[in-house]
């Protein structure tokens, strides 16, 4: 499964992480650094695993603890309505 | 070899709006 941007969503990778401005509803959001990571992996196409692998790659992380963590935030930028499966 | 950046649990917050 991969994702996109749902649409009227844009994102744009910043110092700190990055900003997604949802233009449908006039809010914005903020991602630190690792989810910023884990965007940009599933952005460029790959699944959950894929990310997950990508984000223990990049940062000093335990591999248990990401495989948790990387799911839930792909749960929280579904439920808020920022992505949705291609 | 590249030391890698210290690992922070992914947060996605709401900010407020524009």
């Amino acid at each position: 499964m991969s994702w996109r941007l749902r649409d009227r969503v844009s994102w744009a990778p910043t110092e700190y992480g990055g900003v997604l401005l949802d233009c449908a509803s006039g809010e914005y959001w903020t991602l630190n650094s690792t989810a910023a990571a884990v965007l940009a992996a599933l952005l460029a196409g790959a699944d959950i695993a894929g990310a997950t692998a990508h984000l223990a790659g990049e940062f000093d992380g335990d591999l248990d603890v990401v495989a948790v963590e990387v799911p839930q935030l792909v749960a929280e930028l579904q439920g808020a309505g920022l992505v949705v499966e291609r | 070899m590249a030391k890698k950046s210290a690992y922070e649990r992914p947060t996605l917050s709401k900010a407020g709006t524009f």
